[in-house]
């Protein structure tokens, strides 16, 4: 028959995408606590490569959707390499999003990209035009080039992009960096005093400056301590553990913190630490839970939630990903408790400290937790989990199954996300078919990624799906594909 | 007072929980629901500088003799008599290198290890499995009581003076260490069940949550029956047990019906050990730590089934405190069997040729095939290999 076929084409284009973009939710290519890096990265690369193959419509739009870093940058890289394609709504539409999502992705990240695409060869017309626009218009080229001065080099080189003389004097010899007299551009000429200045150098980028201290012979205390002023907000965070090993103190504006960040950092202090920080830390969390809400409410109340939030040993997460699973567990736990201040929150296994001194030990049972949330008459259980269940394995979903047949419980949403992309299923690990299955990357994804679990779920059909992208870029890029 | 030994392994006091699956190997933990800390297992150091040299220790006997031992790692057991609480030892450093075979990657047990010494007035070295494995290979250790000339003269004259048997090392078995891992412990998990496809191969308990946690790694220095080599089929053990909706009508009773399927859980690991749990052992009391009793026990010899041998800690009500077997490969039972049947005959070929209604022939060449081969007369075996 033509409808069911069409409609079995229909259920398995959906089928794709979704698992396309949930993948794109949590992988990041990184080793996980249960699996290696080249099983996620050849995993991640073959959606990819499916996806742009067969709906590259839909691949660049899904640009829109606010998937992780790594797969955004990987999605621009795959577009670019595939060329323009021929319709020319289509390519308007494309080069708007490319260049949105160059726009949002961090610097580091684009460079690595470009670098990438040198590496590879890809050198068609647009490819160039997006990398001398990014270069020249979206960044501060003469930043970029003592920032990122190999990549930028690369990529000046590769696109044959038209810099000034001057940016191609400093990126091209190293010789005539020696006289910063030939260089009108201050941060040029502090670079090059850098070279033999103490004091010039800390004026530089402090990635820059940490790259040179060895040739000054400055020790780790005094590169930190002087150095500080010129670090961004995320350098400050990552150097604190260094600065107290080094005898010295970095100072970080907590209140100041994106909650995802914030998350990975509270995790990453000894529980006795946060305990003697607790209303620092604590408040520094709901500050930012606040922030997240005040920018991207939830569109509906959330209503009656219980949050179940796994802290078992798998939570630790990899060498890579120290902790990851665990803290995106606390950022959301704050983020929820904020968007519905009624919720109920279950650790599991239970914890009789506070939240955000929470640590990862055990073994992961959520039937336990999820039975008491049933008690709790939710509208909404949010499970923030890997997924690895085995205490014992399949007894949250048999528990949520029979739960249905209740007559007393009104209908319960069953959401699960899943910060860990499992290689093996080219998808993140799910609990069941009771719950739909998301993956996450950042706390602060929480509430949108809610809003997703329709389309995991598989109650909407195609024609939602395309409408919900189509909705994305339109918020992203403006009506009609133009920026 | 004197307690007789135990008749067979229990595990009444403990909790068996789900198995973690990792690819053949599936971990059963063992949960005390009310852990006690009278009797503690710490690592005794035997790293440099830990006093007692690297990974062999060697001991000057009184009549001039060395005995020289290879120490993978050791335990030192504390315990209190009257109940109290052990301030818990120190854990030592981990041994690094071995004496290996470079072929197969075994680590040769050498017979007659000293197995237990005592470290100071409280405390008592265990070399894990050691002390059971002992038993096993002194089996019948004497030899012939009677000088029958089938047998070697050295046979006749010096016993089973050169009975070895091979065991393979935790690392060299497929997906232990990963298993070992990625093993999320149980709050108050004080031992693990270990299985693969073909059942039970290895079960540990220890005293307390505490010594579990730190001896967990240390299983991965244990030994094992070359089993695990033969069997690292991957994925097996995907065992499920249903929850029964049909029996949900609210909250309560849809709680009740988890606890079921735990309960399922628990009897799944119990129809499992088998093999070892509730069967009749063979049991001796090596040592006496009052109120605590130190046990070796093997399950029996039976060439078609599952066996185990093992040494245990039990408490004055019988409750084991501290449990560690290790499972027999097919040709070590076969081997045990063998001189066992041997041993009833006293060493009689022609009585077991009778017994068993082979010719005597048959006899020598299941001693042989077995790889006894060496403790006969070396002109009968040529003679019944040619025959």
């Amino acid at each position: 028959m033509d409808g069911d076929e069409a409609r079995r084409i229909e259920g398995l284009e959906r089928e794709d995408l979704v698992l396309f973009v949930n993948a794109c939710f949590a992988c990041t290519g990184q080793r996980e606590f249960y699996g290696g890096r080249s099983g996620q990265q050849v995993s991640v690369d073959f959606l990819h490569r499916y996806t742009l193959g067969n709906y590259r419509q839909l691949y660049a739009r899904c640009l829109a959707l606010g998937l992780n870093h790594f797969n955004r940058a990987m999605i621009v890289g795959n577009l670019l390499s595939a060329g323009a394609p021929a319709d020319a709504t289509q390519r308007a539409e494309e080069n708007a999003l490319l260049t949105a999502a160059l726009a949002q992705l961090p610097p580091q990240r684009v460079h690595r990209l470009f670098a990438a695409l040198a590496a590879a060869r890809v050198n068609n017309r647009r490819t160039r035009a997006v990398m001398g626009r990014y270069l020249l218009e979206v960044r501060d080229l003469h930043f970029d080039a003592v920032k990122y001065r190999r990549r930028v080099r690369v990529a000046v080189r590769h696109a044959h992009v038209g810099v000034d003389e001057e940016t191609g004097r400093f990126l091209g010899g190293s010789v005539a960096r020696r006289d910063p007299t030939r260089f009108s551009v201050p941060l040029f000429r502090t670079f090059v005093e850098s070279q033999y200045s103490t004091e010039a150098l800390f004026r530089l980028p402090f990635s820059v400056a940490e790259g040179l201290a060895a040739r000054h012979g400055l020790s780790p205390e005094e590169l930190l301590r002087r150095g500080q002023k010129q670090m961004t907000a995320a350098e400050r965070l990552r150097a604190q553990a260094r600065a107290e090993r080094a005898g010295t103190a970095v100072a970080v504006d907590l209140t100041a913190m994106p909650l995802g960040r914030l998350a990975t950092f509270v995790c990453s202090l000894d529980p006795a630490e946060r305990h003697r920080r607790y209303h620092e830390l604590d408040g520094a969390l709901r500050a930012a839970a606040d922030r997240v809400l005040r920018r991207a409410a939830p569109p509906a109340p959330l209503g009656r939630t219980a949050v179940i939030a796994d802290r078992s040993y798998s939570s630790a997460g990899s060498a890579v990903k120290r902790r990851h699973p665990l803290a995106v567990a606390l950022g959301a736990v704050y983020l929820l408790r904020a968007a519905a201040p009624e919720s109920v929150v279950f650790w599991a296994p239970s914890l009789s400290r506070p939240d955000l001194e929470v640590t990862s030990r055990g073994q992961t049972d959520l039937a336990t937790p999820l039975l008491a949330a049933l008690r709790a008459r939710p509208d909404t259980v949010v499970v923030i989990s890997d997924g690895y269940e085995n205490a014992p394995a399949g007894l949250a979903d048999q528990v949520a199954s029979a739960a249905r047949a209740i007559p007393e419980l009104a209908p319960v949403d069953l959401v699960h996300l899943n910060p860990v992309f499992d290689a093996d299923n080219l998808a993140p690990r799910s609990l069941g078919p009771s719950f739909a299955t998301i993956g996450i990357r950042d706390a602060e994804d929480t509430l949108a990624l809610l809003g997703f679990a329709r389309f995991a779920r598989g109650s909407a059909t195609l024609a939602d799906l395309e409408a919900y992208l189509a909705a994305r870029v339109a918020d992203q890029i403006g009506p009609g594909g133009a920026l | 007072m004197t307690t007789p030994a135990l008749d067979r392994i229990t595990l009444a006091g403990h909790e068996v929980a789900a198995p973690q699956v990792f690819g053949s190997l599936m971990l059963f933990p063992v949960v005390d629901p009310t852990p006690r800390a009278d009797l503690r297992l710490a690592l005794a150091g035997h790293g440099p500088g830990a006093g007692a040299g690297a990974d062999v220790s060697s001991v000057r006997l009184p009549d001039g003799a060395t005995y020289t031992g290879y120490i993978p790692h050791a335990l030192v057991v504390d315990w209190q008599r009257d109940g109290e609480a052990v301030v818990a030892q120190q854990g030592g450093t981990m041994v690094g290198s071995r004496r290996r075979d470079p072929v197969t990657g075994q680590v040769p047990v050498t017979d007659r290890m000293v197995a237990r010494r005592r470290t100071e007035p409280t405390g008592l070295r265990l070399l894990p499995l050691h002390l059971a494995f002992e038993g096993f290979l002194a089996l019948h250790f004497g030899g012939p009581d009677i000088a029958w000339a089938a047998w070697s003269k050295r046979t006749r004259t010096f016993g089973l003076v050169e009975r070895h048997e091979r065991v393979t090392p935790g690392r060299a078995v497929g997906g232990l260490a990963d298993a070992l891992n990625l093993f999320e412990i149980h709050q108050n998990q004080v031992g693990v069940l270990l299985f693969d496809a073909s059942g039970l191969l290895s079960a540990f308990v220890a005293a307390h949550p505490d010594d579990y946690r730190a001896l967990h790694r240390t299983l991965i220095e244990d030994f094992y029956g070359e089993v695990l080599l033969q069997s690292a089929v991957p994925r097996v053990g995907g065992v499920r047990l249903e929850l029964d909706p049909s029996t949900v009508t609210d909250l309560d009773s849809l709680e009740r019906a988890a606890a079921g399927v735990r309960r399922q859980w628990e009897e799944q690991a119990a129809i499992a050990s088998r093999a070892l749990i509730d069967r009749p052992v063979t049991s001796e009391v090596v040592y006496r730590l009052s109120p605590f009793r130190l046990e070796r026990f093997r399950t029996g010899l039976d060439p078609g089934a599952e066996e185990h041998l093992g040494e245990v800690i039990v408490d004055g009500q019988g409750r084991v405190r501290y449990l560690k077997t290790y499972r027999l490969t097919g040709a070590q039972v076969r081997r045990g069997a063998l001189l066992e049947l041997l041993a009833r005959h006293r060493w009689d070929l022609d009585a077991v040729a009778r017994a068993g209604g082979d010719s005597r022939d048959d006899v020598v060449r299941r001693i042989d095939n077995a790889g006894l081969g060496y403790l006969l007369n070396p002109e009968v075996l040529a003679r019944a290999s040619t025959r």
